[in-house]
């Protein structure tokens, strides 16, 4: 039988090198793993973490949103308003400095008249008769990553939100 | 602009995540094959989630992330450190005949996997014809017979 000859190997191997990478990579997966929990709760937008609800002073005017978002993602703010006397119109006005920043789908249910000035838009809306409440809900896409802010006033009531809008 | 940085950013972002996957993961393809493949096809058809779809917008990022890549390769080239991040280092994972075993562990091969790759490029029988395998940066095991009284091609050139 010849004998089993092994060649000289050349190789630029760097164990060394190589070590440390596993830790890195280590590493790398436990922060992936963290983000993948994190998201699930809905700490990065999307998830029971996510939802908020904000009240005026007097408490007659709630909307629930997600305290994260995501840049030209589907969200969407639900605003819940007592109405004291039974009126005929309610009339909702959101602030410049929210609209600018976001593409607005839909308003449920549809405003019967919308105007504007220079820093809001205002939706009439005709609550169903002999409502107490009235519930609105509004979609929309924020356009850019950042802090995103707005004021919706109903008659004397005013509620600010901020949401923060990942990339 | 915002997507040339989104371009760029993904590009890293993807450079990260599928050189912490390990090799095993890339096995055949590079990192870089990969990551050009999905973000070359991704900016030519929905202009990375912009709502810009114009040609103008997809020419500006398929050269933005041509030219990263250009870029990359020329840093590998000039050092060396950056190289062994950005592409990883060979590892020899069977030495004269016998398996390291704790190496190949870490690298989540087994001697199944280098019988295999011994059996499919080199028709070798069992693992005493082996007289090296070892780990490439693309993932891939080459094996280097017993008896070869030349010195075979070996990992990247350095």
């Amino acid at each position: 039988m010849s004998p089993i000859v092994h060649p000289k190997l050349e190789v630029s191997e760097d164990l060394r090198f190589q070590h440390r990478w596993w830790r890195v990579e280590r590493i790398g997966w436990t922060v992936m793993a963290l983000v993948l929990l994190a998201s699930l709760a809905g700490a990065l937008g999307d998830g029971p973490l996510s939802r908020a609800a904000t009240r005026s002073a007097s408490g007659t005017f709630e909307i629930s949103f997600d305290r994260v978002g995501r840049r030209m993602s589907p969200q969407n703010l639900a605003l819940h308003i007592q109405l004291g006397n039974k009126p005929q119109t309610v009339t909702l006005s959101i602030s410049r400095s929210f609209l600018a920043h976001v593409e607005l789908r839909e308003i449920f249910p549809e405003p019967v008249t919308v105007s504007a000035d220079a820093s809001r838009r205002l939706y009439e809306f005709s609550p169903a008769p002999g409502a107490a409440q009235i519930w609105i809900t509004v979609e929309f896409e924020p356009n850019e990553a950042g802090l995103l802010r707005g004021t919706f006033t109903v008659g004397d009531e005013s509620v600010a939100i901020s949401q923060l809008v990942l990339p | 602009m915002s997507s040339v940085l989104n371009a760029l950013a993904l590009y890293v972002f993807l450079l990260f995540v599928f050189r912490i996957a390990g090799r095993r993961t890339m096995s055949d393809m590079t990192a870089f094959d990969f990551i050009l493949l999905l973000i070359v096809s991704e900016a030519t058809q929905s202009a990375l989630h912009g709502r810009d779809n114009s040609f103008t917008n997809s020419a500006i990022l398929v050269m933005t992330l041509v030219s990263v890549d250009i870029g990359l390769s020329y840093l590998k080239l000039s050092s060396k450190p950056v190289e062994k991040v950005l592409d990883g280092v060979p590892m020899v994972i069977v030495r004269n005949g016998k398996p390291l075993h704790h190496l190949m562990k870490k690298s989540r091969i087994d001697v199944d996997d280098i019988l295999a790759s011994a059996r499919e490029h080199r028709g070798l029988a069992n693992l005493e014809s082996i007289a090296y395998a070892i780990l490439e940066t693309n993932g891939t095991i080459t094996v280097i017979p017993a008896e070869e009284q030349k010195v075979d091609q070996s990992g990247r050139p350095t």
